[in-house]
C-alpha cells in the first residue's frame, strides 16, 4: 500500500482531480483511499482547494482587434491608410488624391503650349525672314 | 505559423483569436490587473508576429511558446510595480443583519483566495496557474518556467500547501 505520506505529496503536486493524476499511481491512490481515512480527508482538502481555485474566475474579453490594430504597418498600407481614412473630415485626402491627375494635366498642358508658342514664334521668324529676304531682293 | 511568419494576416488573425482568451486568463490571475493583463497578451501576440519565423514547433508547442512569453512579461510588469496590488472585488461593506449572506460569503472567499495566490512567490503562483487554470501537463509547464519538472513539482506543492493553510487559517478565524 502507498505511504500516506507520498499520497499527501501527490495531491499537493496533482491536487484532487483523479484524471490528473499520474497513470502510473492512480490505482494505489484509489486504493488507499477506500482504505485509510486520513487518505480521504486529505483528498477532501486537495478537492476544497480545486473548488476554491475553480472560483477564480476572470472577465471574458476580447483582445482580437487591439492586437491588430497594433500590427505595424507596411509602406504601402500607411499610404492607402492614409489616403482612406475613416473619418469624415478627413476626407479631403482621397479628393487630393483623385485631382492630382487633373493638377499635373494642367501642369503638362501650359508646359506644351509654351514649346508651341516658341514653335510659333520661331515659324514666323522664319516666315518674316523670307519675306524680308524676297523684299530686300 | 509558416503563414505567420511569411506576413499573412488571415493566418495571425486566426491564431489570435484561438489564444487571446486562454492567455489573457493567465495574465488576469497573474498579476490581478486587467488593464496590465491587456498589455500583456498585446505584447506577446505582437511578438508572436515578430518572431514567428523562429518558433520551431520541434522544440515546444505554440501555446507552451506563447505562455513562456506572456509568463516573462508578467514577471517584468510585478518587478515593474514592486509590489503587488490585487484588485478590489468589492467586499468590504457591512455584514447585513443576520450574518452575511452566500453571495458575501463567496465574494470573501474569492477576494481571500485572490489575496492568497498574491501572496504566492510568483513562480509558485505561475506554476499553479499553468498547471490548474491553463491545463498543461507538468512537462509542458516546467518549459514554460525553464526548469526541470521535478523544480516544478516542487514548486506546486509548495504553492498547493500554502494555500491550504491560508485558508484553513480563514476558516478557523
Amino acid at each position: 500500500m502507498m505511504p500516506i505520506e507520498e499520497f499527501r505529496g501527490l495531491l499537493d503536486v496533482y491536487g484532487g482531480d483523479v484524471q490528473r493524476w499520474p497513470e502510473t499511481k492512480r490505482a494505489e491512490m484509489e486504493a488507499l483511499i477506500a482504505s485509510n481515512a486520513d487518505a480521504l480527508s486529505y483528498l477532501t482538502e486537495a478537492r476544497a482547494l480545486d473548488a476554491a481555485l475553480d472560483a477564480f474566475d476572470v472577465p471574458a474579453v476580447d483582445l482580437s482587434q487591439r492586437v491588430l490594430d497594433a500590427l505595424p504597418m507596411s509602406p504601402v498600407e500607411r499610404l492607402l491608410a492614409w489616403l482612406l481614412p475613416p473619418a469624415p473630415q478627413q476626407w479631403w485626402r482621397p479628393a487630393m488624391a483623385a485631382m492630382m491627375p487633373v493638377f499635373l494635366g494642367v501642369m503638362i498642358g501650359f508646359g506644351g503650349t509654351a514649346g508651341e508658342t516658341m514653335d510659333w514664334d520661331a515659324q514666323e521668324q522664319a516666315l518674316l525672314g523670307g519675306i524680308s529676304a524676297e523684299y530686300l531682293e | 505559423m509558416r503563414a505567420v511568419a511569411a506576413g499573412e494576416r488571415e493566418a495571425f488573425q486566426r491564431l489570435v483569436c484561438l489564444h487571446q482568451r486562454p492567455l489573457f486568463g493567465f495574465a488576469q490571475r497573474m498579476l490581478q490587473d486587467p488593464a496590465r493583463a491587456e498589455d500583456v497578451v498585446q505584447e506577446t501576440l505582437l511578438r508572436l508576429w515578430s518572431r514567428a519565423g523562429s518558433f520551431k514547433p520541434e522544440r515546444a508547442r505554440l501555446t507552451t511558446w506563447l505562455h513562456n512569453i506572456a509568463h516573462n512579461l508578467c514577471v517584468d510588469s510585478l518587478r515593474r510595480e514592486s509590489r503587488f496590488a490585487p484588485e478590489e472585488t468589492g467586499d468590504g461593506g457591512e455584514p447585513e443583519h443576520g450574518g452575511p449572506s452566500e453571495s458575501e460569503e463567496r465574494r470573501r472567499a474569492d477576494a481571500l483566495l485572490r489575496r492568497a495566490l498574491g501572496d504566492l512567490p510568483e513562480r509558485q503562483r505561475s506554476a499553479l496557474l499553468l498547471c490548474h487554470y491553463q491545463g498543461m501537463s507538468n512537462r509542458e509547464a516546467a518549459q514554460v518556467l525553464e526548469v526541470s519538472v521535478e523544480a516544478l513539482e516542487s514548486l506546486l506543492a509548495r504553492a498547493r500547501r500554502t494555500l491550504k493553510k491560508e485558508l484553513k487559517a480563514d476558516d478557523a478565524d
